[in-house]
């Protein structure tokens, strides 16, 4: 009897592993199965709130290319991915600032043939020459928008006169009202490192210390860490003033009146979305058409009407519902002595995150 | 020479499948597949994941070795402190969603009636929604000019708005709301199977309501109760929804850790210590609140199980 | 006297306890609904009455493309889970032993949803295996297996043993017994777990949050980031619905005619 278990045991192994390859593999089968069906179609990588729909299918109907687009959560996973895909990339990225400046280090991009695009000298001047692409060779700005303080015109009265500052949103002398505060822990130091030390490659240990009080400090005030719902806490009157991407606060100005969108004196943080082309990819010439296309002033404006960004090219500026604050904040930051920040990794990812827990616990 | 034939050695079969296999295995071929599923997506990933806490990732995120410098790197007073406040407030929601969930489901099992599967149904149906439309709904109510504070301005009870949301309040009743349904329950089945005559024969021996609520009732119900307890303490030490939405992201407990170092990047290993360790001190943390049910069951006289 | 007065003393402050926790259950629910109505985008206060939202509700396409993923996932998961646990009992009615076998099931009451969730995320990225579809599923069937296994094998238990072994004295194969014993009577069971694993899969949200990538949305996923950037009177409307789906449905399968064919 004893002789019998030994086999029966092997023998379960056996079938068990038999299972667990079959159910595994098929696993396996039935996702690469999905990634197959993509292959055809133009592929588009992008950030959720950057492209919408309705133009690409109007895309599709005009020029009969099929698009595809998938959506990445972190710059960091953009990366990750186009240095893994070798054999079917995505054609059309399009990633924020800082990271451009690490994909072409990494030798991920293709340059730009300018003569193919038309729509190169409407582009906004502020946007171009930037730092991570001073020439532009590689990306072009398609849509941008800055931090700023939504403000409770009902608390902060005549806010004409007052010049709004960092020291809002970070002094303690100055703030007796509730603020909203970003809940990305990159944006957040970044901004305390800012407006403590100004512009900065990387932090010293004291200089991260010195972050990490001023956020803690800062945390009685905070009413709540949130910023795609700082027009909610803005306008629930939680809170006097947020910060936040002028995006959040301009498609609900219309159902609070009372709000209001400012960007702060002598230096801020702008975002921009770039498009650019991988280098695996080979159907550049369908892309630079999907480019010219979505370019175009009635449907580049009417993007971003539909996200409340503002668009890279002053013609598309008319059509757009935010014309008057684009055209306010464009020239505001355009005055000499103005800083524009991009945001950045000052510091390794771990030390980041720990920092984060630890001014949150 | 004498011919020495070999007969003591057996003569070995001949590998074949069909030899190997019985009809007698059939079942077992057919009826093993949620045994490997289990082992498969359940087992063996929580091996992968405790064995990456010892993954050493450089910064591009490639491989590099083994190391022990996460386990470090977790022992942080941060750390530690938000363990222990998941713990504190997994144990705070278990226990207001008992002093609520016990009367209710006595109340259903032997006042009901007629109307127990009516009111149990009704019980139900909230929890049918969707957890995040119960997060949408509870704005509404606890706003500034939300239902809640509209009501106690207009009977004057109170002069401005309360601030209810983005705290550990709204926090905690989120919790209790979405947990409730897991605690009545164990602890309805439990009564609904109770048998009547029980209570009979107690009073008939003489003893108050008080004592046979002590020493009947109580000590048959335990095992519930504990069930019930637990289906609440250990999902609710792992939220991090609720305290994101309901408490403004201002305080992190460990599930808020968990998913910032899951969800960065390179940082997961980071994700796998700290997990590891919050589900130390959980089993232990168990391990204790089981013992103090021992205890009470003991206390209480009456009959244990 | 005084046994009276704590008598009725308890049954009162009972009853009202009931009564505040229904009140507790239902005003958020209640007030959901009232405001699905309004003209202005919460939180404005009420403005005036309006379908306005329920017509925008039926027109958001990608509200009802992740509706639909979170029914395909639901499905196929209850479905699975359901399956490999009727396998089990066959094998039980086979005469296999799994009694050793079924603490292994208790685990996914005993881990915290977000722990399961790292280690699958650890394992799809481990072996490569993208996420989508697939691999949400082939989670919840874990979640559903917790459920399925330890409910049915209970009430297998305590089923009356006489009937499976009258059926195989008469002659029938293990096979036929578990077609037409068995498997007849933990139809109940089957049923009712498999509406529990449904519902439960459906409204899951931190185990699909970290497993399903950014190409598949279910609904909870759509919610949260919906939320996440504010609250739009959809959702309320998209609620209502919810709400009156569900209960309709629950109430075909407790009403007494459904239920004498069932059970």
């Amino acid at each position: 009897m004893l002789q019998r278990s030994r086999p029966l045991f092997s023998k379960r192994l056996i079938i068990l592993l038999a299972w667990g390859l079959l159910i595994l593999g098929t696993l396996v089968w039935l996702t690469s199965l999905q990634e197959s069906q993509e292959k055809k179609a133009l592929r588009i990588f992008s950030w959720s709130d950057t492209l919408s729909s309705d133009i690409l299918k109007k895309f599709e109907e005009e020029s009969g290319i099929k698009v595809h687009i998938d959506y990445y959560a972190s710059n960091e996973e953009l990366i990750v991915k186009l240095k893994n895909m070798t054999s079917q990339s995505y054609d059309l990225i399009i990633p924020s600032d800082y990271a451009i400046a690490m994909l072409i280090e990494q030798d991920l991009l293709q340059p730009l043939d300018k003569s193919q695009l038309t729509f190169l000298k409407d582009i906004n001047p502020v946007l171009l020459g930037h730092d991570y692409d001073p020439s532009n060779a590689y990306s072009l700005p398609l849509e941008w928008d800055v931090y700023g303080f939504g403000i409770d015109q009902d608390v902060f009265k005549d806010s004409d006169k007052i010049n709004f500052s960092w020291d809002h949103l970070f002094n303690d002398d100055v703030i007796n009202y509730k603020v909203a505060m970003t809940n990305d822990p990159v944006d957040a130091i970044g901004l305390a490192a800012c407006y403590l030390f100004g512009k900065k490659k990387s932090l010293s240990e004291k200089e991260i210390l010195a972050v990490k009080r001023l956020l803690i400090d800062q945390k009685k005030h905070v009413e709540a860490y949130a910023v795609p719902r700082a027009d909610y806490v803005l306008g629930s009157k939680n809170a006097a003033l947020a910060l936040s991407l002028s995006a959040y606060i301009l498609r609900s100005k219309t159902d609070f009146p009372f709000m209001k969108f400012v960007v702060p004196k002598d230096k801020t943080f702008i975002s921009i979305e770039n498009t650019a082309i991988p280098k695996n990819s080979s159907r550049a010439e369908d892309v630079y058409t999907l480019l010219n296309f979505l370019y175009r002033p009635e449907n580049l404006s009417s993007t971003c009407n539909v996200f409340e960004l503002f668009p890279a090219t002053l013609s598309a500026m008319e059509f757009c519902d935010t014309k008057e604050d684009a055209l306010e904040i464009s020239k505001k930051i355009q005055e000499p002595h103005y800083e524009l920040f991009f945001s950045r990794h000052l510091m390794p990812e771990k030390t980041l995150r720990t920092l984060w827990v630890e001014i949150k616990s | 020479m004498e011919e020495t034939v070999i007969t003591s050695l057996p003569r070995r079969k001949r590998f074949s499948l069909g030899s190997l296999f019985t009809k007698k295995d059939i079942p077992f071929a057919i009826g093993c597949p949620a045994l490997v599923w289990h082992s498969l997506f359940f087992y063996l990933p929580l091996l992968i994941m405790i064995l990456s806490s010892v993954f050493d990732l450089s910064e591009s995120g490639s491989f590099q070795g083994f190391t022990l410098k996460h386990f470090l790197a977790v022992q942080n007073v941060a750390h530690f402190r938000i363990i222990f406040k998941s713990i504190g407030i997994a144990f705070l929601t278990a226990i207001l969603c008992f002093v609520i969930a016990f009367p209710c489901a006595y109340f259903l099992a032997f006042k009901g009636g007629r109307y127990k599967t009516l009111l149990l149904f009704f019980l139900i149906v909230p929890f049918w929604t969707n957890f995040l439309l119960h997060v949408c709904a509870w704005f509404f109510v606890l706003e500034r000019n939300g239902f809640l504070n509209n009501l106690l301005l207009s009977l004057n009870l109170i002069g401005e708005p309360i601030h209810f949301l983005n705290s550990f309040f709204a926090i905690i009743l989120m919790m209790v709301y979405h947990y409730l349904l897991f605690m009545i329950l164990p602890i309805y089945s439990s009564l609904e199977k109770f048998n009547l005559f029980l209570f009979e024969a107690s009073s008939d021996l003489g003893a108050t309501k008080l004592q046979t609520f002590k020493r009947i009732l109580l000590p048959l119900t335990l095992p519930a109760i504990r069930l019930g307890f637990l289906l609440v303490y250990i999902p609710a030490f792992g939220e991090f929804v609720i305290p994101e939405l309901m408490g403004g992201d201002k305080a992190y407990y460990a599930g808020n850790v968990v998913s910032q170092y899951v969800l960065g990047n390179y940082t997961a290993p980071l994700g796998a210590a700290f997990t590891l360790m919050g589900a130390c001190i959980l089993m232990v943390s168990i391990g204790l609140l089981l013992w103090i049910f021992k205890r009470i069951s003991k206390s209480l006289g009456g009959l244990s199980v | 006297m005084l046994y009276s007065k704590v008598k009725s003393f308890s049954a009162v402050t009972n009853f009202s306890i009931v009564l505040l926790t229904f009140l507790f259950l239902y005003t958020p629910i209640v007030v959901l609904f009232i405001f699905s109505f309004n003209s202005k985008a919460f939180p404005a206060p009420w403005d005036s009455f309006t379908l306005y939202w329920y017509h925008e509700l039926f027109q958001s396409t990608e509200l009802w493309l992740s509706f639909k993923n979170s029914l395909i996932v639901a499905t196929l998961s209850t479905l699975l889970s359901l399956t490999m646990g009727m396998l089990l009992i066959f094998f039980r009615t086979s005469g296999g032993n799994i009694h050793k076998f079924l603490p292994m099931f208790y685990g996914t009451l005993v881990i915290p949803e977000t722990v399961l969730a790292v280690s699958l995320l650890a394992f799809f990225s481990l072996f490569s295996i993208p996420l989508g579809l697939p691999t949400i599923v082939a989670s919840h069937t874990v979640l559903g297996l917790g459920f399925v296994i330890p409910v049915v094998y209970t009430r297998y238990l305590e089923l009356d043993p006489k009937l499976q072994e009258a059926s195989l004295i008469l002659g029938a194969s293990p096979t036929q017994t578990f077609f037409r014993i068995t498997l007849p009577l933990l139809r109940p069971a089957l049923l009712a777990t498999g509406l529990l694993i449904f519902i439960i899969s459906f409204d899951d949200f931190i185990l699909t949050y970290f497993c399903s990538g950014t190409a598949f949305q279910t609904l909870s996923i759509y919610l949260f980031t919906t939320i996440r950037s504010g609250i739009s009177p959809i959702v309320n409307a998209l609620s209502v619905f919810l709400l009156a789906l569900t209960s309709l449905l629950v109430m075909c399968f407790f009403s007494p005619k459904i239920r004498t064919r069932i059970f």
